[in-house]
């Protein structure tokens, strides 16, 4: 028998934001090793979900959170919950690349330097093992000083997956990370993708369900802050039980 | 049609480079920046040529005399030292203050209480200085030569910490402007790799903000510089340099505060308003360095 939790682990929540609720019942679990496709129109609720589990919304006017929210086992809204250890442990990348105005280098060991700073002479190094990890390596090892914002928005957000792996998260939380990226990019960080699950759980939010069909093992449609559907992708896609996910999967 | 095809259109490329065809928007921008220009190069060439017959017959001692005696000599060494003295002053008095209200306000107060405390420092950044002047007249000066045990409280801590008062509210709110204009996504970027609270502000949102803060921070050079009415009223008014030199307890002079005195006396000609006149274009000269080591230190802190 294993006793191993699961990564993400979700049970009753509910988030509202002054008052309105924007999730309700949500009851979920993600699994270790695989990548999890969340699936839904605007403004259904997928981003908030991600930056609830990574206690993003925090700082947000109004926020609420009942329920109950585990992270390896943890209960990340139940006090003493120390935030900045959580965000290590899950690494999230947002929709719209976004680099700090220093150098390619400085954007890889951005994180690292914080959480590790005796670790400065390794930097170099350690900089290269990310942005190998992250497919970058290649693209920018002669322009290593060179301000990272002259970077494509591709690789900026290569850069910013690369900057997150530093840290060392074993959850990884991505928000429609290729929605501003050409076809090309695109395939890059799919590729990313494919090998991040190897060894991370991802939870990969997403409009594009050719992506989610190619990338995802798991599949969970949210619809007005609700999970209408959740099950293996090629079940939930092929086959699936809920009318609102039928009618959103055929448009 | 191909852009190049109609150049009335998309106006003369010359070397490859484009430039925007000139129609009236720009002839109309042009007068007025013309104007702006010209009104700075006259005011400029006044001040030099009203001058000239002061910098003429003092010579170099003009700029280091330290005495000043009407229809005698004419140094102005004390007033420009009175001047960077209690601008020193107010900036060591307030920037910790400012700054560290700045980044408060703008990074750990909730939006409302922010807004309440922005319109009071923005109410408090447009009060005239004659008001600031009476209350250190009534207040900061007499309360300087208690704690102190001076005989006269009217000094160049006076003057300075008065300026350092005036100056906070301006350097404040605009240093706050420049922190919130940082964007939010490199906030939320740092915070999602892990940091705190305090390491993003130092590492993301202050280094970002820099350029902003600067601009803030000459601005209150520049107003304390220039400030007349409130200086005069607590500086003392006495045109030495004190012994030793870093005293700050003894009376002193700014060069507005001995315009402010003797523009009115010296009559509008003679030695004395030539004089007067000099210090006037020292007193620019001062404000355009200040402005130029600004630029300078933007251009290289800008990654």
């Amino acid at each position: 028998m294993n006793d191993t939790p699961p990564p993400i682990e979700i049970r009753d929540a509910c988030v509202s934001f002054r008052g309105k609720t924007v999730l309700d019942e949500i009851d979920c679990e993600f699994r270790p090793r695989s990548a999890t496709a969340v699936i839904g129109s605007s403004g259904s609720g997928k981003t908030t979900l991600l930056r609830t589990i990574a206690r993003m919304n925090d700082g947000m006017d109004g926020f609420r959170f009942r329920g109950k929210l585990f992270v390896q086992g943890s209960e990340i809204y139940g006090n003493g919950t120390d935030v900045c250890r959580l965000r290590g442990k899950v690494g999230m990348v947002f929709q719209k690349p976004c680099v700090f105005p220093k150098s390619v280098l400085e954007n890889a060991v951005f994180g690292l330097k914080h959480h590790q700073p005796e670790r400065k002479k390794e930097f170099p190094e350690l900089a290269e093992r990310f942005l190998r990890e992250a497919f970058l390596w290649d693209e920018v090892k002669d322009r290593l000083h060179q301000p990272a914002a002259v970077l494509s928005q591709g690789q900026q957000q290569r850069l910013a997956i690369a900057r997150a792996l530093a840290v060392g998260p074993e959850i990884f939380l991505m928000d429609e990370p290729t929605a501003s990226l050409d076809p090309k990019s695109t395939q890059a960080i799919e590729e990313l993708v494919r090998s991040l699950k190897q060894k991370h759980c991802v939870v990969l939010a997403t409009h594009n369900l050719g992506q989610a069909r190619r990338l995802c093992e798991e599949v969970l449609f949210v619809c007005e802050g609700r999970i209408r559907e959740s099950g293996p992708a090629s079940r939930v896609f092929d086959n699936p039980l809920d009318e609102e996910t039928r009618a959103y999967l055929s448009q | 049609m191909s852009p190049s095809a109609d150049p009335q259109a998309n106006g003369p490329e010359r070397n490859g480079r484009y430039f925007p065809g000139r129609g009236p928007a720009y002839w109309v921008c042009a007068g007025f920046a013309c104007v702006a220009l010209g009104a700075a190069g006259i005011l400029l060439g006044y001040l030099v040529a009203e001058s000239l017959p002061a910098l003429r017959s003092q010579g170099w001692p003009f700029l280091l005399g330290k005495d000043w005696f009407v229809g005698e000599n004419y140094g102005a060494l004390p007033m420009i030292y009175g001047s960077v003295m209690a601008t020193a002053l107010a900036l060591a008095l307030a920037l910790p203050f400012a700054l560290g209200g700045a980044v408060f306000v703008a990074e750990f107060l909730p939006a409302r209480a922010r807004l309440i405390v922005k319109s009071i420092m923005e109410l408090l950044a447009g009060v005239p200085g004659i008001v600031y002047g009476l209350l250190g007249m009534s207040f900061l000066a007499p309360w300087i030569k208690d704690a102190f045990g001076l005989i006269d409280g009217n000094s160049l801590l006076a003057a300075g910490a008065l300026l350092g008062i005036m100056v906070l509210p301006t350097v404040m709110t605009l240093s706050e402007d420049a922190l919130r204009s940082v964007p939010a996504e490199y906030r939320e970027n740092a915070l999602s790799l892990g940091l705190t609270q305090t390491e993003v502000v130092f590492s993301v949102a202050v280094p970002q903000a820099l350029p902003g803060i600067a601009g803030a921070v000459f601005l209150g050079v520049g107003r304390a510089m220039g400030e007349t009415i409130a200086v005069l009223l607590v500086i003392g008014g006495i045109d030495r340099i004190p012994s030793p030199w870093y005293d700050v307890f003894s009376p002193g002079q700014s060069i507005p505060s001995k315009l402010g005195r003797e523009a009115a006396e010296s009559l509008g000609y003679g030695l004395h308003w030539n004089a007067l006149m000099g210090l006037g274009l020292v007193l620019l000269l001062m404000t355009m360095a200040v402005a130029f080591a600004g630029n300078l230190f933007l251009r290289r802190a800008r990654p």
